[in-house]
């Protein structure tokens, strides 16, 4: 079979059983490939069976791999590895989108206590957010409102987390309006978009948010083609949800950017198939994936 | 009707699937552990237990 679109995955969450049946829905051939069933050989005939691959791995570091494997072989990879590789960083998501000059949540990076303390002092002070520079569903994330809560907060990273827990990323609390917004986009441009409502702080479904739609204005707009600006290099194909906050004064800032984003609680709100999206993304970038030969 | 889910073990989990069960699918049992689905037939849907990695999500 040449054509069709390779579906790479680990667990299969919701999101990929409904990209599975969008691709039913519009007869697009694929193949589910458990990329933890496979031994990543340019000469296994699976990887020249599909002209297109859409990254769905729920392991971001499985993901970043098999991305990058296939990207050497000659394949298309959605989203590309180097977008992958940016995102999977939340510093370096957001040091890149700052040199781009789209709006952002300030990031610092620290190592150590003494320079959390400055970061902070940077920051403009209390309270501020200390979270994992890669990590999801609003894991390990804590709100730090003065400094004995940083140096218990920093000690316990040091002596219970693992290298990766030796960096440490801190920005302002921002005291959003109860909600965030997550924007769903393609390389063209914005899909839909939800506000994300928490009594909490921490703002993500997989913590209980809920979720409503959020009309895509003209600022979200904007915003979304200022990240495809600053992210799309040579043509770059992307499928991304950038997670956003409102500030009554500044607009929206980039909190972070998800690319293998999850969103099954977001089409219902929106009335927009994201999953159907998806495929329709797929076969635009290359209509070989939508034929069989 | 769904079929009985079965751990590895063959103890029964507390858990509900929507859609048509996958092999490889990943759910949540009424207790909140994560399980991914291995085996599935006629009778029964066999589960593992899995442990969420740090690298997991979005």
């Amino acid at each position: 079979m040449t054509g069709s679109v390779g579906i790479l995955h680990t667990g299969i969450r919701p999101e990929e059983k409904l990209i599975a049946h969008a691709a039913e829905r519009q007869n697009v051939p694929f193949e589910l490939i458990d990329v933890r069933s496979r031994v990543l050989d340019p000469s296994d005939p699976i990887w020249s069976s599909h002209s297109l691959f859409l990254d769905r791995c729920l392991s971001a570091v499985k993901g970043g791999y098999v991305a990058t494997f296939l990207e050497t072989i000659g394949k298309t990879v959605l989203n590309p590895p180097r977008v992958s590789a940016l995102c999977k960083s939340k510093f370096a998501t957001s040091t890149h989108l700052v040199a781009k000059n789209v709006p952002c949540i300030p990031s610092l990076l620290a190592f150590s206590l003494d320079q959390a303390i400055e970061a902070v002092d940077r920051l403009g002070g209390y309270p501020v957010v200390v979270k994992p520079d890669s990590g999801s569903w609003g894991r390990l994330i804590s709100r730090v409102n003065d400094r004995d809560a940083l140096e218990a907060v920093i000690e316990h990273k040091h002596t219970l987390g693992g290298p990766q827990h030796g960096a440490i990323l801190i920005q302002p609390f921002v005291r959003k309006p109860g909600r965030d917004v997550r924007l769903f986009l393609t390389a063209e441009g914005a899909v839909a978009a939800v506000y994300r409502y928490s009594d909490h702080w921490i703002t993500n479904t997989a913590r209980n948010a809920t979720t409503a739609n959020c009309p895509v204005d003209e600022a979200l707009q904007h915003i979304a083609r200022q990240v495809i600006d600053a992210l799309k290099n040579d043509g770059d194909p992307l499928i991304l949800a950038v997670d956003l906050v409102e500030d009554p004064n500044a607009g929206y800032a980039v909190n972070e950017i998800n690319h293998t984003m999850e969103f099954r609680n977001s089409e219902s709100p929106t009335g927009v198939s994201i999953s159907d999206s998806i495929i329709q993304y797929c076969v635009m970038l290359d209509p070989k994936a939508a034929l069989v030969t | 009707m769904q079929s009985q889910i079965l751990d590895v073990s063959g103890n029964e989990v507390e858990a509900s699937i929507t859609d048509d069960p996958m092999i490889g699918e990943v759910i949540r049992s009424e207790d909140g552990e994560i399980y991914e689905i291995r085996e599935i037939n006629a009778s029964k849907i066999v589960v593992q237990r899995v442990e969420v990695e740090e690298d997991w999500g979005q």
